[in-house]
């Protein structure tokens, strides 16, 4: 049975089919929400994600494939999460600790040096958490979605909703604003 | 700002990004999903049949109500019409009879 069959088969009273949906699509959720939102509440916006789709469940035209869909909901739901946040972004460098402060005194000067050694530290996470948290929700998904997992800008326009040109745009923007955030920090 | 430092910072936190991560699924994680989407699912038909039992009951009762407040509607916009004509064809000014609209 296929996706459009189960979503046939909930939206005529058997709740009980979504649970083939949710078994089906699960992992892949999950990976996104967790490229997107801190990992120990990446499950929780995956679930959120399953639930909300559950309710818009009778808005599925079916005209694309159901995990797009779901993924779309996904990305909506993961910057719902940092739009609920955004006192975070009130967070000053300084108080994330003298690991961070370290791991940024100590970047070697090249690859040769460790730099990819330097990139796998914990601390990379916690500033890279950081520098993200200051950006506006949409520049956080869009930057993620094309620099970091390197999905191809068609496929970022398709889960966005955006034309490709203003995917390129935003992309290019939040790269910039990425690199203003941590030429303040320096500074 | 020392641009090649920036450089390096930016690329060794993209190449963090970059690392893959593995999501591991919780073991309940359907059954909590199910567990709400039944929940949803009952307090859903709950409304609908509260709704619906609601319409039934108070359907004349609302649609004489709309009537009469569009009836009313209807008269009283022809007794300004004519009242502002009347003024008018008195020799009423624009000001004044601006001063009488609504």
């Amino acid at each position: 049975m296929n996706d459009a069959e189960i979503v046939r088969r909930v939206l005529d009273g058997d709740v009980n089919a979504f649970a083939l949906l949710v078994d089906e699509h699960c992992a892949q959720i999950l990976a996104v929400t967790s490229r997107h939102v801190p990992q120990d509440r990446a499950a929780e916006v995956a679930h959120e994600s399953f639930v909300r789709a559950f309710e818009r469940l009778g808005t599925f035209k079916g005209e694309s494939p159901f995990v797009h869909w779901l993924t779309r909901i996904a990305l909506r739901r993961c910057a719902d999460f940092w739009r609920g946040r955004a006192r975070s972004r009130e967070t000053v460098f300084s108080a994330l600790g003298s690991g961070a402060r370290e791991w940024i005194e100590n970047i070697p000067d090249a690859a040769a040096d460790g730099l990819e050694a330097h990139a796998e530290r914990s601390e990379a996470g916690v500033i890279l958490d950081w520098a993200l948290a200051q950006l506006a929700p949409d520049d956080r998904l869009v930057l993620t979605m094309t620099h970091m997992d390197g999905q191809p800008l068609n496929n970022v326009a398709d889960l966005m909703g955006w034309s490709l040109s203003k995917v390129k745009v935003r992309s290019h923007r939040a790269r910039r604003k990425l690199r203003d955030v941590l030429g303040r920090m320096l500074d | 700002m020392d641009d090649r430092r920036l450089d390096n910072i930016e690329q060794a936190l993209l190449a963090h990004a970059r690392a893959p991560k593995a999501a591991v699924v919780p073991f309940d994680f359907t059954a909590r999903v199910m567990c709400e989407v039944r929940q949803k699912a009952e307090h859903g038909e709950d409304f609908w049949d509260v709704f619906g039992l609601v319409a039934q009951r108070f359907a004349p009762i609302c649609a004489l109500a709309a009537t009469a407040v569009c009836g009313y509607a209807q008269f009283m916009d022809r007794v300004l019409g004519q009242a502002l004509l009347s003024l008018s064809m008195h020799g009423a000014g624009a000001v004044t009879l601006a001063g009488l609209m609504p």
